[in-house]
């Protein structure tokens, strides 16, 4: 490093100061993009934003939006949001905590071991479907939360999107907040990575909004499942370069189209095995209708409930060399390796009711998967909403050795009920279920809680 | 039972042909230190790029003594390393305006997917060999007609007349380097320009050579 700029004679500096007159040292280069340039420093979970475009209406353009940001309230979003201004170049101190990187590092590192014959290692090695689930989870109810206060991001990407880098967590926070508008931004150009930009903003008709962050959520998701890209089948892949451009621009069919086969997809992963019918319905709206139509595109909220509830259905292959997470089928059987999964369970969700004696029991058709030896906590709400894990804990379930354990939470009451016979067993402390009592019964049951007792959920599944 | 393999394509290859001058008079003054050390560091930033947009491929033809193929087209994750160039004979660019035709044109090499090629010509001194006809028949070919062609002029003595015909970017008409680190420099700079495209929003487009002035008072360093 020193050599090279003695030879180039470089006599540059490497501190910024913002306002206030603090200091920073630059100590590495995080991101680049089209305008800017993401630097670490040597202060802790401190990182610097530095729009490196030298044209002074573009400069000037940026440093009156970053004022406009600094004013919005992006309290309790997980979004690094600018704490200081540097002026020259112009520039802004955003915090973003520890151990965190860009999800394009994964993506990369995951698309990488597919091409160079390392398979799924990659996809696994990266958290495999269940961590991509909640990852994207994450992601939805953020951007939801921004939209909820009238605030659209604009220029969504992996590149933008900070991800834990321990596989074992799934914080999500957003940077380059300096693209955040309020509006359709219409005189900034059409600013968008290559690839994840609505049709729209492509073709430089529109500026980006609400409604071009959900196509780039819905790319980005898509991306992030498949290793696919939803406008590049068949037809472009395989074509020259200004096919790609046509696709991006919208002018051709997305991938799984249901009548029109002309892009068909041609490589990743198929996108039954990673989306649920609900999340592959929001795909067709989003890349079909919405190609077209803005308002047809599923919004963040729907997305953010979609992907809980696909989340909870995920079960953990126990074949020694697979470690795949997957959707819960009857067979258990793992569609990555073909085996059969030691135990499992499926728990359907219902409202229990007293108005009506012949229809005791509601079902909502919401699914919460229980894996062996993965713990699960059952709240007051159902699974599928983006309330659910926000709502009171009722219950801690767990499957060990083909034995079901029940441990109620404090204040909770839990009751099973035999649903053949209506036979009810209540009970306030931990109760197991042996294996040799698994009969194929059909048994519900029925969380209360003391916060609102007029809530009565129950689970319902086959022991 | 092992676990299932799912194809996806690699990304559209960009490829990059670097056409370098390895005369005799390439030896003087640290010119052909400077061109392999900037081969080196080119090969290692293009090798760390993502691969995610478009997978760069480099290619490299010598022309000192005889022209060769150095370095066939190659994926840059892939190069292992570069052989180090010896300074030696004349400076027979006809030839070498052969091989690269050859190569831009070859369907198999560079398939119909690929984004433009992009052609960088080195040199220090005036072609020694029968380089017209080569020189009109490689500008005239499909493929490098729409290539985006750069040329660095070396010294005082490089065929200026004809390295500003052979590059056709109008923003950047020819390249001139005095001294060995103003070599190394315009690599860094086709380096950077190179890596930048193959992430940008139009890769097909022709190439935009980003040649960054040192010593702006008003910039930080960011070259980290």
């Amino acid at each position: 490093m020193n050599d090279k700029r003695q030879q180039r004679g470089s006599k540059k500096r490497r501190v910024a100061r913002d306002a206030a007159g603090t200091e920073y040292q630059l100590t590495g280069k995080l991101g680049e993009g089209g305008q800017g340039v993401v630097c670490t420093t040597d202060r802790e979970n401190i990182l610097i934003k530095l729009f490196t475009d030298k044209d002074p209406d573009r400069r000037r353009r940026w440093v009156n939006r970053l004022n406009w940001v600094l004013n919005q309230e992006l309290d309790g979003l997980h979004i690094a949001r600018p704490i200081a201004l540097i002026e020259r170049p112009p520039g802004y101190v955003m915090e973003l905590m520890d151990g965190l990187e860009p999800l394009q590092t994964g993506l990369e590192r995951s698309l990488a071991a597919l091409i160079d014959g390392d398979g799924l290692a990659g996809y696994l090695a990266t958290g495999g479907l269940r961590r991509r689930l909640a990852l994207l989870r994450e992601l939805a109810a953020t951007l939801a939360g921004l939209h909820a206060r009238g605030l659209a991001y604009g220029d969504l990407s992996p590149n933008n999107v900070f991800v834990s880098q321990s596989i074992e967590h799934c914080q999500i926070w957003l940077i380059d907040c300096d693209n955040l508008c309020a509006t359709e931004r219409l005189g900034n150009g059409h600013l968008h990575t290559p690839g994840f930009g609505a049709p729209e903003v492509v073709r430089g008709e529109r500026g980006v909004n609400s409604l071009t962050d959900a196509w780039s959520f819905a790319v980005l998701a898509f991306e992030l499942l498949t290793h696919g890209h939803p406008l590049k089948g068949e037809a472009v892949l395989d074509a020259e370069p200004e096919e790609e451009e046509r696709a991006l621009r919208g002018e051709l069919p997305w991938v799984h189209h249901p009548e029109d086969t002309s892009n068909q997809a041609c490589d990743g992963l198929p996108l039954e095995l990673v989306a649920t019918p609900r999340l592959r319905a929001l795909f067709e709206d989003c890349f079909n209708a919405g190609r077209d139509d803005p308002l047809a595109r599923p919004s963040l909220a729907e997305w953010a409930d979609a992907l809980e509830a696909a989340w909870a259905l995920m079960l953990d292959c126990t074949a020694p060399d697979c470690g795949s997470s997957f959707y819960w089928n009857d067979d258990r059987r793992c569609p990555f390796c073909d085996e059969v999964t030691t135990d499992g369970l499926l728990l359907m969700h219902g409202w229990e009711s007293d108005e009506t004696a012949d229809e005791r029991f509601l079902e909502t058709g919401d699914c919460v998967a229980l894996a062996a030896d993965t713990p699960l906590v059952l709240h007051l709400a159902p699974a599928g909403t983006r309330g659910y894990r926000d709502a009171p804990r009722v219950c801690e379930l767990w499957l060990e050795n083909g034995e079901l354990h029940m441990e109620p939470a404090q204040h909770a009451e839990l009751t099973l009920v035999r649903c053949s016979d209506g036979q009810v067993y209540a009970f306030t402390q931990k109760k197991s279920l042996k294996s040799h009592q698994r009969r194929g019964l059909s048994l519900a049951l029925t969380l209360c809680h003391t916060d609102a007792p007029q809530l009565r959920p129950f689970w319902r599944f086959t022991w | 039972m092992p676990i299932k393999d799912f194809a996806v394509k690699a990304a559209r290859p960009l490829p990059v042909i670097i056409l370098a001058d390895t005369s005799g008079s390439m030896g003087m003054d640290g010119k052909i230190e400077a061109l392999n050390q900037s081969l080196r560091d080119m090969v290692k930033s293009f090798a760390a790029e993502s691969r995610l947009r478009g997978e760069i491929h480099l290619g490299v033809i010598t022309f000192g003594g005889s022209a060769a193929a150095h370095l066939p087209l190659t994926p840059a994750h892939q190069v292992q390393g570069i052989q180090e160039f010896v300074a030696n004979g004349g400076t027979p660019m006809g030839a070498a305006m052969d091989i690269a035709r050859e190569l831009v044109e070859d369907r198999e090499l560079i398939p119909s997917r690929a984004y433009r090629p992009i052609l960088v010509l080195v040199s220090d001194g005036h072609p020694t060999d029968d380089w017209e006809g080569p020189f009109r028949t490689l500008l005239a070919s499909e493929r490098a007609a729409k290539a985006t062609r750069i040329a660095l002029a070396i010294g005082n003595d490089a065929d200026e007349a004809m390295l500003t015909e052979f590059a056709n970017d109008p923003e950047a008409p020819l390249f001139h380097a005095d001294n060995a680190a103003e070599i190394v420099r315009f690599f860094r700079a086709v380096t950077m320009s190179v890596a930048k495209h193959s992430q940008s929003a139009n890769p097909s487009a022709s190439l935009r050579l980003d040649y960054r002035r040192v010593g702006d008072d008003d910039e930080l360093d960011l070259d980290f």
